[in-house]
């Protein structure tokens, strides 16, 4: 589970003084050692109880009279501090509405990313700012044992202990090892996190988990490659389908190599064509393209099968 | 001309993995200053560029929204913007774009534009995929986005979808527990065709997909309801409401922050929050004014009691004002 640091500090920074300290003490956001030794600063930034909702009241003043008020990130989060040139972090205010709150009763739990139990591709220092804190039920996993498709079984993956994260908790998730299935607290929370935000977090996955069936469900972290590569594939073939065959058999990342084999597939309206074209990527060097194309073909192949059974 | 892999792919990725190590410093340079000329080209791209304008200056209303994205949107004028990106991905080791990523299983897509007016995407439905799920493609719920939303098919033969229909909620008609959606049969959609949803009471839902479809989809956010709804598919009663948008929901977290650190100086602009468009803004703004400040708040509640154009909103200010009245209470 993330590690617990015990941090005793009465100190009070302003969240500039956070961003000077991982400067001037030059934190290693990839190594979760170093990455501790900004506990004292988070915690110390926890005992400013004011500069949040300073914030807040900022942004009340600029919204009334109306509804376009500008916010970034989503609703939840409030960006403290935005990566600058060569910044390799950036800081955030995570808000954790209870089921009494109007916004969870608007918005739906599953906005708040409750009961999904998830991993991170990057590092993250947090600390509970305000509440009881969201509770987790915390795993492990070993990345070197998982290839990363989804329906893969995660023989590694084993439960560790139930946590919340109160004022004052100061935790270090590490990337691709802990895993947690969020629980709403029992009151309003805020949490304050420090998040590594390097090269590596573009590369490696970040997967939600059946815990069930102790199985990855499916990666997280989404990009536009499946529908810029099918859209181009479709829009303009004699022009783009030689492009997205380069990227199915070039591309050094296996994600996207696995991305554009399925739009070369999408072009084949008929079921068995599309499997059979989905198959060459099942020369692919990499496990996970491999695995994921043969998983894929079974599901697509189970699906019409039951289509089938239906329409008889 | 297939470009050949990379020599030596496998040290690259290692460099970048979490268990080798500082990945390098270059590499992440390299694939920010990538990012950033993304968004860059993505903002000075001419066809969005004329669709902005036109959407600052001209559009006022949901129908003119829409139909300026028809205009200047369409399968050939997006084409070199793909095509970049294709280029990019090709030539660039690790490069993600940076646009927003929609979708997941059979349907994906990505944000061509995101403003104030309107949020503009391109949708991929993969027909095997998605004939493969089935029935499972059906959620519980049937959704009536609180916006009005364009949907043009720019690729694949053609689109069939279910229609429904339901009744405006508005504060004058507030939702009630037997409000129901109708189906209103079906629609079909050939290439180059759009189909236009009016926000609140009107929506279509995938029937059939005989081929993989590329759509331009557009969604309005001069929205016609406060409130988007979900009816459930059994019943075809009223499941769920939800914030129409997210900055609503934003809203309603700052106000929360704001009550909880017991911010005074937050209470001009909740006194101006209860003078908002949508009834739960309104009605949140005028909870938090009465934790904050219970005697000031009696002059608020007083004029929503009175004037709100919402009923249930005037039944819960009254009572709130008998609450505090029994509590000892009075008007500052």
């Amino acid at each position: 589970m993330p590690l617990d640091l015990t941090v005793d500090t009465d100190a009070f920074m302003e969240v500039e003084d956070v961003v000077a300290f991982l400067h001037d003490n030059h934190i290693d956001m990839e190594d979760p050692e170093s990455l501790s030794r900004a506990a004292p600063a988070l915690k110390a930034l926890c005992n400013n109880r004011h500069f949040l909702a300073d914030r807040a009241v900022a942004e009340l003043e600029g919204a009334f009279g109306s509804d376009d008020a500008a916010y970034l990130y989503t609703a939840q989060v409030m960006v403290l501090h935005r990566p600058a040139r060569r910044d390799r972090f950036f800081m955030r205010a995570n808000m954790w509405p209870s089921p009494r709150d109007a916004i969870m009763q608007t918005a739906g739990p599953g906005a708040f990313f409750y009961h999904r139990p998830h991993d991170h591709n990057f590092n993250f220092l947090t600390v509970g700012y305000l509440g009881p804190g969201y509770g987790s039920n915390y795993y492990e996993y070993d990345p070197q044992t998982v290839a990363g498709f989804p329906g893969e079984v995660v023989d590694s993956l084993r439960f560790v202990r139930r946590k919340s994260l109160s004022q004052g908790d100061v935790m270090l998730y590490r990337a691709s090892v802990d895993v947690h299935d969020q629980l709403p607290p029992e009151a309003f929370s805020i949490s304050l996190n420090i998040v590594e935000n390097t090269a590596r977090s573009r590369c490696i996955n970040q997967y939600s988990f059946d815990l069930d069936a102790r199985s990855i469900s499916r990666l997280i972290n989404v990009t536009p490659a499946p529908a810029i590569f099918a859209a181009a594939a479709h829009l303009d073939p004699e022009g783009c389908e030689p492009l997205v065959s380069d990227i199915a058999s070039g591309a050094i990342n296996p994600v996207t190599r696995f991305m554009a084999h399925k739009a070369l597939a999408s072009r084949s309206a008929d079921p068995r064509a599309y499997c059979d074209r989905m198959e060459r990527a099942g020369d692919d060097p990499a496990r996970v393209v491999r695995e994921w194309a043969k998983a894929h073909i079974e599901n697509v192949g189970e699906g019409m099968a039951r289509l089938r059974a239906t329409s008889d | 001309m297939p470009r050949a892999p990379s020599p030596d792919p496998i040290a690259l990725a290692d460099q970048l993995r979490p268990t080798a190590g500082s990945s390098d410093i270059a590499t992440g340079a390299r694939l920010l200053r990538l990012s950033d000329e993304t968004d860059q080209f993505y903002k000075t791209y001419p066809p969005l560029q004329r669709l902005i304008a036109e959407l600052d200056e001209q559009s006022q209303s949901p129908e003119d929204v829409l139909a300026a994205v028809r205009r200047h949107l369409d399968g050939k004028s997006v084409l070199p913007l793909i095509r970049r990106e294709l280029e990019t991905y090709r030539q660039e080791d690790w490069y993600a774009s940076p646009a927003l990523p929609l979708g997941s299983g059979a349907m994906s897509g990505w944000a061509l534009l995101s403003h104030e007016k309107a949020l503009v995407t391109i949708t991929v439905i993969d027909a095997a995929q998605w004939q493969a799920a089935g029935a499972s493609t059906r959620t519980s719920t049937i959704s009536f986005p609180a916006g009005d939303i364009s949907i043009t098919l720019l690729a694949g033969r053609e689109l069939a979808f279910t229609r429904w229909s339901a009744p405006v909620i508005t504060d004058d008609r507030p939702v009630s527990s037997d409000q129901s959606c109708k189906n209103e049969g079906s629609i079909r959609l050939a290439q180059g065709q759009s189909l236009v949803c009016r926000g609140g009471v009107e929506t279509v839902e995938f029937s059939d997909i005989p081929e993989t479809a590329v759509i331009l989809q557009a969604y309005s956010r001069l929205r016609r309801s406060s409130v988007s709804v979900d009816y459930d598919r059994e019943t075809r009663l009223v499941a769920r409401l939800t914030a129409a948008d997210q900055r609503i929901n934003r809203l309603q977290i700052v106000m929360t922050i704001a009550r909880q650190f017991h911010r005074r100086d937050a209470i001009p602009a909740l006194c101006a929050l209860t003078r908002h468009r949508d009834h739960y803004v309104r009605w949140q703004a005028a909870r938090e004014l009465t934790v904050l400040d219970p005697d000031g708040a009696f002059a608020v509640l007083s004029d929503l009691k009175a004037n709100d154009p919402n009923p249930r909103l005037r039944e819960n200010a009254a009572k709130t004002l008998s609450y505090l009245a029994d509590r000892g209470y009075r008007a500052a």
